[in-house]
């Protein structure tokens, strides 16, 4: 009969200890994978370490130099595996090998020295391999290579040519790092080194092989597809797939391919999906025929013209703008953006090798692209302005000055390509350079300020916190005792500026947060079955987790889900007294850190991704974080409701977070409307 | 006594090994004697065996740092909210001083 205990092993995986030294090797090599790296802190914690534990923070940084070699024994094994190359090869068993059709270098200089009868060594085999740079940094033994580290990856060998091709230089470094070379200063030679970590260098060839999709297969779709969906709608004319199924058929391939799994069939069944999107877009739309007479009949239609992805390279300007007119403002941005882009593009190609310099590098792109973009949004808000007082002023949509519909729409369709060009790959590579998140690189460049937990009775709050079995953790706050009765289990404060904690009436927990979005949200009630209820009524968009059935987790609106918390470092805090904490960053930013950039990036309709609020590319809706109106339908109400649902959809976007800091520090705190719980938007 | 498989086997399994490493032990293997096989077996073995007492140590570290951190969190938000506490007490006690000058 099953004991308690053996059923809890079969239900865990097991209690099983590894039996032997590789299977043990394998059980702490993934549980180190779990513990975060030096990069994964913030700074003030390791100069901390640094002043308060030495020993610690010397063991640490020898650690992640040296990736926890050993020398001693690894020099003892290179010398012994020196004497056996220096051995004489045995004749026969080298013919055997031959007759085995075994792999070996200079396959013929070794026959020809047979038939010699020279004396041949397995060094002399292997030096006249490894002194060949051409082994190393061929095409084919950098697949080798990679496949020692990425066993199920397929590598397009477009992607590595291309690359190699672009950048010979760098190419030659990294395939030099991942065959297991290091370049030693001092002889100027690169040394077999078997301490350094080829890891990095698989991942950078991973990287390069995502940007080869990425700019080759994944721009292109994704192109076709904001043409399909502009020109046709869902339906494409002779076509029994409808534009949403092509999407979703995109963006599976696109993950696929993304990630360490991507196959030669996931690749070909995307490039094959690409090429029919091309052709699709390329089609005409169909249109009533013309009436004899009307003239131009049997004319093809000139082709739907396609939304600018990027500033238009080489344009002429028409006429004379004024530098410090709206129309001037918008040129000067979209060439400071291009100019920028420029050097972030540079930096990808070629990013500094270390961490830490990759890290210095990044935050100086990032600041001048935050500041650029803060001019660009001051720049959408005037636009707003001047709309706004055109309509006070009695102009209906049709009367509004035509430069300002041109600029409006000129700014919807800049926002497309700032969010899909600039900002995608920005929050890419943050990922990859930093665990602790978007958050916290952003509270340490001093570009957001943490969410505040503010609480004048705190000892009051506290213990009626602790009475209703609610605590924060983290950045959420969590209700301990959340059972069947209890649907939502926490809310979150990622998007929040300030949450204060108040006690009202004594038994009463008031939760007021500040969204960046400028609005107030209050939650009140005696019990957490109570403030759920407000939850509930409200709109607060932020994170609030919906326990499922099962085990699942789900937003209250279904829309945003979060993984179960499994917190990293800069997250991790369990204590109920804490009081401030950086807003948190979701799971699906925690796992795009991983080298294999995950579904965030997905340019589909999901909420989550950080490109909805710019790839949107039908014209019926309103597409800019700070409410730039389609000309047409513009300035209604309508379109107010929409704006607001749009900003509700996208309020995971960190960028557009950004956005709205900005506005929402020029506006003045609403109210509290006690009678919903939740404020009067002020925007 | 190992064969050249089972020493490859071992070889493949000891994850820090570079490709380049790896290919000079594929190298050898095919040409040694069997005494030398085994002494390379042994090698091999004892370097696993460092592997994962390194892996051990680093494991040690990295969790002791982790601990630290965690530590030092709940100190900061410790602080951060004696500060806040002392904050509010100083400005109830203004309030109170006021109203009592006030009366």
């Amino acid at each position: 009969m099953a004991t308690l205990g053996s059923l809890m092993d079969a239900m865990t995986g097991g209690s099983e200890e590894p039996k032997t030294t590789a299977e043990k090797a394998e059980k702490i090599r993934s549980e180190l994978s779990l513990c975060p790296r030096v990069e994964d802190f913030p700074d003030d914690f390791v100069e901390h370490l640094e002043k308060n534990n030495k020993d610690l923070y010397d063991k640490l940084m020898k650690l992640d130099e040296s990736y926890g070699v050993w020398p001693e024994t690894v020099t003892e094994f290179n010398n012994a595996l020196g004497d056996y190359l220096n051995k004489p090869v045995d004749q026969d068993k080298l013919a055997k090998v031959l007759r085995g059709n075994h792999w070996f270098p200079n396959r013929e200089r070794i026959e020809a020295a047979i038939d010699n009868k020279k004396k041949l060594t397995p060094k002399d085999l292997l030096d006249a391999d490894e002194a060949s740079s051409e082994r190393v940094e061929s095409i084919k033994q950098v697949t080798e290579n990679l496949a020692y580290y990425f066993p199920d990856l397929y590598v397009p060998e477009e992607a590595l040519n291309s690359f190699k091709k672009k950048y010979p230089d760098k190419f030659k470094d990294l395939a030099y790092h991942l065959d297991g070379w290091d370049f030693n200063p001092t002889s100027g030679s690169w040394d077999l080194n078997p301490m350094r970590n080829p890891r990095e260098a698989a991942a950078a060839f991973n990287a390069i092989r995502i940007n080869y999709i990425q700019e080759t297969y994944v721009n292109s779709g994704e192109k076709s597809l904001a043409v399909i969906e502009r020109k046709f709608g869902d339906k494409i004319p002779g076509l029994q797939r409808t534009t949403a199924d092509l999407r979703s058929e995109f963006n599976s391939l696109m993950a696929e391919n993304i990630g360490v799994k991507a196959t030669e069939t996931s690749l070909k069944n995307l490039k094959d999906l690409v090429v029919d999107l091309n052709e699709f877009a390329e089609k005409e739309k169909e249109r009533p025929k013309p009436t004899p007479g009307e003239g131009d009949a049997g004319e093809p239609t000139a082709p739907a013209e396609e939304t600018p992805t990027a500033p238009a390279e080489g344009a002429t300007e028409q006429k004379e703008v004024a530098p410090d007119s709206l129309q001037g403002r918008f040129e000067s941005s979209k060439k400071e953006m291009a100019e920028w882009k420029v050097k972030f593009d540079a930096y990808l190609a070629n990013p500094p090798q270390d961490m830490k310099g990759r890290r210095e590098a990044f935050m100086a792109l990032y600041k001048e692209f935050s500041d650029k973009k803060e001019v660009y949004l001051a720049l959408q808000k005037d636009v707003d302005t001047t709309t706004e007082n055109a309509m006070k002023g009695g102009l209906t949509d049709e009367q509004m000055p035509e430069e300002l519909k041109t600029l409006v729409s000129e700014i919807r369709k800049f926002n497309e390509y700032v969010g899909k060009k600039l900002e995608i790959p920005l929050k890419r590579e943050m990922n990859k350079i930093s665990p602790a998140g978007w958050d916290d690189l952003r509270e340490e460049m001093g570009l957001k300020p943490v969410v505040e937990r503010v609480s004048k009775d705190a000892d009051e709050a506290n213990a009626l916190m602790d009475q209703m079995g609610i605590e924060f953790q983290g950045n959420r706050l969590v209700f301990t005792k959340a059972g069947k009765s209890s649907e939502i289990k926490s809310i979150g404060f990622t998007g929040a500026e300030k949450v204060e904690i108040k006690v009202k009436g004594k038994d009463k927990l008031k939760i007021k947060v500040k969204g960046m979005d400028g609005k107030n949200y209050t939650f009140k009630g005696k019990t957490w079955k109570e403030i759920e209820e407000d939850i509930d009524k409200s709109d607060y968009p932020f994170g609030r987790r919906k326990v499922l059935v099962g085990g699942g987790v789900e937003s209250n609106d279904g829309e945003e889900v979060e993984a179960p918390a499994a917190e990293t470092p800069a997250e991790a805090s369990t204590e109920p007294v804490a009081v401030t904490a950086t807003p948190e960053a979701t799971k699906v930013e925690e796992s795009a850190f991983e080298d294999v950039p995950d579904e965030e990036f997905k340019m589909d309709d999901g909420p989550a991704a950080p490109s909805d609020t710019f790839v949107d590319a039908d014209e019926e809706k309103i597409g800019t974080p700070t409410g730039i109106e389609e000309q047409g339908e513009t300035l209604s109400r309508k379109a107010k409701r929409q704006a607001k649902k749009e900003a509700k959809k996208n309020e995971e976007s960190p960028w557009t977070k950004i956005a709205d800091s900005v506005d929402a520090a020029d506006l003045p705190e609403a109210e509290d409307d006690e009678a919903t719980g939740t404020d009067t938007p002020t925007t | 006594m190992p064969t050249v498989d089972s020493v490859l086997q071992l070889a493949r399994s000891i994850a820090l090994l570079s490709p380049a490493q790896l290919r000079r032990i594929e190298t050898v293997v095919h040409f040694m004697s069997d005494e030398d096989l085994k002494q390379l077996e042994d090698m091999l073995l004892k370097l696993q065996e460092d592997e994962v007492k390194q892996l051990e140590k680093e494991l040690e570290v990295r969790k002791q740092v982790e601990s630290e951190y965690k530590e030092y969190k709940a100190d900061k938000a410790r602080t951060t909210l004696q500060a806040k506490e002392k904050s509010a007490r100083d400005e109830d006690t203004q309030e109170a001083e006021s109203l009592l000058n006030n009366m």
